[in-house]
């Protein structure tokens, strides 16, 4: 069963969303600044799930604001910005590496600037496990990173990423199997020296 | 399910589990306590499990040159029936065209025949280059040199000022320079930027120089700049790249001190940058940029801070962050903005 209220949550600020986006439409440029400022780092970070390539991304970003300025008195205001703005996103680079056949499966370079910034109950010990995690999941196949990113960090059902990916629940369970066996491979001493902290914290 | 046999990964790749992780609905969660109770010995491959679903996310941020540069091709790229200058503030929907006010027809009148005057008698021959509020202007001198002005900000130069033994110009408000090298008859031609009583003298290097409220701060790029105050010649000061070196009224010395030369800068990509700015220092800049008037009706909040960055033309922006960030009111009364 496909849900489609599911969709609803994906936005916190609905209402206000609303909003800047009808504002959008009328032709004020404030509206599309609104919208740049607040999801351009969240696009960067879906858009390199989907290919790792930080360049790729960046012209698709900015692909997608024209387009939707310029196409602002076609478009409905969508039930979720956010969601339209990841549908489309994904339209875009997908679109680009067929165009250009990228290569999109290297493996993370320096460019990659991790989360500095975490939680402050979160250890000193315990940052530095996640940023190996991190890189560990940005050195996944690109298709492996889009699932987890859509199922661990946006939290989106099954039925959703379906919906999204057009990939079958089974492909999809099976694909993030694969890359949990491979980040647990990845971060395995890490997560054992963790084990007696996580046990202490006692959740 | 039977989840005596599973292994972490299993765990962490098992969809009822990573319901209860990132969900923990009353469903899930009633179960897997339940189930952890039960089998007491599994809570390590557990922890572990839910360790990993828990942890994974994805923080990459554009840098603020990308952003700013981004957005700048996006604003190149937009159809035109829009324009791409952003009021900074909406204006009130009230308010009656400046042109229809009798008061501004006179003042224009009188500013054209001063203007004419100007032109025609100005014994200085200066060229003097001003931007209003929320505007930013980029201009080519005659040399070749790039001045990129802030908002509300002021340049002048003689006319002539490429034929004199130095290039000299004069900055109020904050201007960026990039500054070519220039030789003339085998000799190097330095360029000099007055600000208030400083005088900065340099070769060839990129600079910013901001003279407001009596206080200058000049950041260096790169190359190397001479800062001299005019009152003092002693008190004198070179900058290496990414220094700083500030005057104000109530410091007798030039101050010197390391920077992070993007905070000083990002303002000529349009973006405003704000790093641990306290609200009443944010207010005298909006003040100075936009000529909005930004009230804090709470004097607790002058003290707070903010960190983040907006797009230069629309600090509406801004405000929106900051009510995200503050238990706070932001209501708007014609110029004023009141901050609760």
């Amino acid at each position: 069963m496909v849900s489609t209220n599911r969709v609803m949550d994906f936005s916190v600020q609905q209402e206000d969303e609303t909003g800047w986006w009808i504002r959008l439409q009328q032709g004020e440029s404030n509206a599309l600044a609104y919208f740049y400022e607040n999801y351009a780092d969240w696009l960067l970070q879906y858009g390199l799930s989907v290919a790792y390539n930080r360049e790729l991304v960046q012209d698709s970003v900015q692909e997608l604001f024209v387009q939707i300025w310029n196409r602002r008195h076609n478009l409905s205001v969508p039930q979720s910005v956010k969601y339209y703005l990841m549908v489309s996103l994904r339209r875009i680079i997908l679109a680009d590496v067929r165009k250009e056949r990228l290569t999109t499966d290297s493996f993370p370079d320096n460019t990659l600037s991790l989360e500095q910034q975490y939680a402050t109950d979160v250890s000193e010990v315990e940052a530095s496990n996640v940023q190996k995690l991190q890189l560990a999941v940005r050195s996944l196949p690109p298709r492996q990173q889009e699932i987890i990113f859509l199922r661990f960090f946006e939290k989106m059902s099954y039925e959703d990423i379906s919906e999204l990916t057009g990939l079958e629940y089974q492909i999809l369970r099976n694909t993030i199997h694969r890359a949990i066996k491979t980040l647990r491979q990845a971060l395995i001493h890490t997560i054992d020296f963790l084990l007696p902290f996580l046990v202490l914290a006692n959740i | 399910m039977n989840y005596l046999h599973f292994t972490e990964e299993d765990f962490a790749a098992d969809d009822f589990f990573q319901r209860w992780v990132l969900e923990a609905d009353s469903a899930s969660e009633s179960f897997w306590q339940n189930w952890l109770a039960e089998h007491p010995e599994k809570r390590p491959v557990v922890k572990k499990a839910q360790w990993l679903v828990q942890h994974i996310s994805f923080g990459e941020t554009w840098t603020p040159s990308e952003r700013s540069s981004m957005w700048q091709a996006i604003q190149a790229n937009l159809n035109d029936d829009a324009t791409p200058v952003v009021p900074l503030w909406e204006q009130p929907a009230h308010s009656i065209g400046w042109w229809k006010r009798p008061v501004w027809v006179v003042a224009a009148g009188i500013a054209v025949i001063l203007l004419s005057y100007a032109l025609i008698y100005n014994p200085l021959r200066t060229k003097e280059i001003q931007t209003a509020y929320g505007e930013i202007r980029q201009i080519t001198l005659a040399d070749g040199s790039t001045v990129t002005l802030n908002a509300h900000s002021r340049l002048h130069f003689a006319n002539d000022f490429l034929d004199r033994p130095s290039r000299e110009v004069w900055v109020e408000g904050e201007a960026f320079f990039d500054v070519v090298k220039r030789s003339a008859n085998g000799k190097r031609v330095p360029f000099v930027v007055h600000a208030n009583t400083l005088k900065i003298q340099v070769l060839g290097t990129a600079f910013n120089v901001l003279n407001r409220r009596d206080k200058v701060d000049v950041a260096l790029e790169h190359g190397s700049v001479k800062v001299v105050d005019e009152q003092n010649e002693q008190n004198t000061v070179m900058l290496k790249p990414g220094e700083k070196v500030s005057q104000s009224h109530e410091k007798v010395r030039l101050v010197k001190q390391a920077i992070q030369i993007d905070d000083y800068t990002a303002w000529k990509d349009k973006v405003i940058l704000f790093k641990q700015k306290s609200l009443a220092e944010i207010a005298d800049m909006l003040k100075d940029m936009y000529n909005l008037d930004v009230v804090i009706d709470n004097p607790a909040l002058k003290q707070e801070t903010f960190t983040g960055s907006f797009p230069a033309d629309s600090a509406e922006v801004f405000f929106a962050k900051l009510q995200r960030m503050y238990p706070i009111s932001i209501h708007k009364d014609g110029d004023v903005v009141h901050l609760k």
